[in-house]
């Protein structure tokens, strides 16, 4: 069984408006809460490298703010072209602190 | 903006874009280093890279599509000709892009 190595992301009581945007291990990360689950994402467009942050979220996609891509949060696919894909995260949240499993 | 250091950023972005799509930059360095050059030009006017061979419609919907690179909207299109509509684009097994011809969206769709 292969180990889970979950890193300390945030508190869930840092979220605003259910996100949060972070730096770990150099990577930038969107931390996206929806229906008490939570979502961590790459924060960085695949297209012309803008930030999430503040693009619209409707049902699972993700809209960028720059050109309108949109990516599905779960598994990072662009909705239109499957082999554009953001860097996802598993992620948890626990008694309050929200959890990522970066791998190696 | 400088213009030159644009040029290249896209070259990065754009060719990351068409490469997970099975694209590259045409051989034609010619073609590429002018259409890049037209896109840098609709940045600074509209600040977005569009294609420069296709109209603007006016409307946020239909204009982010035609953002370059286009292909994810144009897919099925750009496949069968086998490059970009402007030919900035070609598919990854062709060498000689004169050969590829340009089909109209309505004789593609016919
Ligand atoms: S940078 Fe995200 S759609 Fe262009």
């Amino acid at each position: 069984m292969e180990e889970e190595n979950w890193t300390l992301a945030a508190q869930e009581s840092e979220l605003k408006d259910d996100r949060k945007a972070i730096s770990l291990n150099g990577q930038n990360i969107l931390l996206i809460r929806k229906d008490d689950e939570i979502f961590a994402v790459e924060n960085r467009c695949i297209h012309m490298n803008c930030k999430f942050t503040r693009g619209e979220l409707n049902g699972y996609n993700l809209k960028c703010p720059c050109h309108d891509w949109e990516f599905d949060i779960r598994s990072g696919e662009m909705t239109v072209a499957s082999e554009l894909k953001l860097a996802v995260y598993p992620a948890k949240i626990d008694s309050g602190t929200i959890y990522i499993e970066m791998g190696d | 903006m400088d213009t030159e250091k644009r040029k290249a950023q896209y070259r990065e972005m754009f060719g990351r874009v068409a490469d997970a799509l099975g694209y590259k930059f045409s051989p034609d360095e010619e073609i590429v280093d002018f259409i890049l050059e037209q896109e840098v030009t609709l940045e600074k006017k509209h600040g977005n890279p569009f294609c420069p061979c296709q109209g603007l419609k006016g409307n946020r919907e239909e204009d982010m599509k035609i953002v370059c690179p286009c292909i994810p909207f144009n897919r099925e299109h750009f496949d069968a000709m086998k490059r970009c509509w402007c030919g900035l684009f070609v598919h990854k097994d062709v060498e000689d892009p004169d050969e590829l011809e340009q089909l109209a969206y309505s004789e593609f769709n016919s």
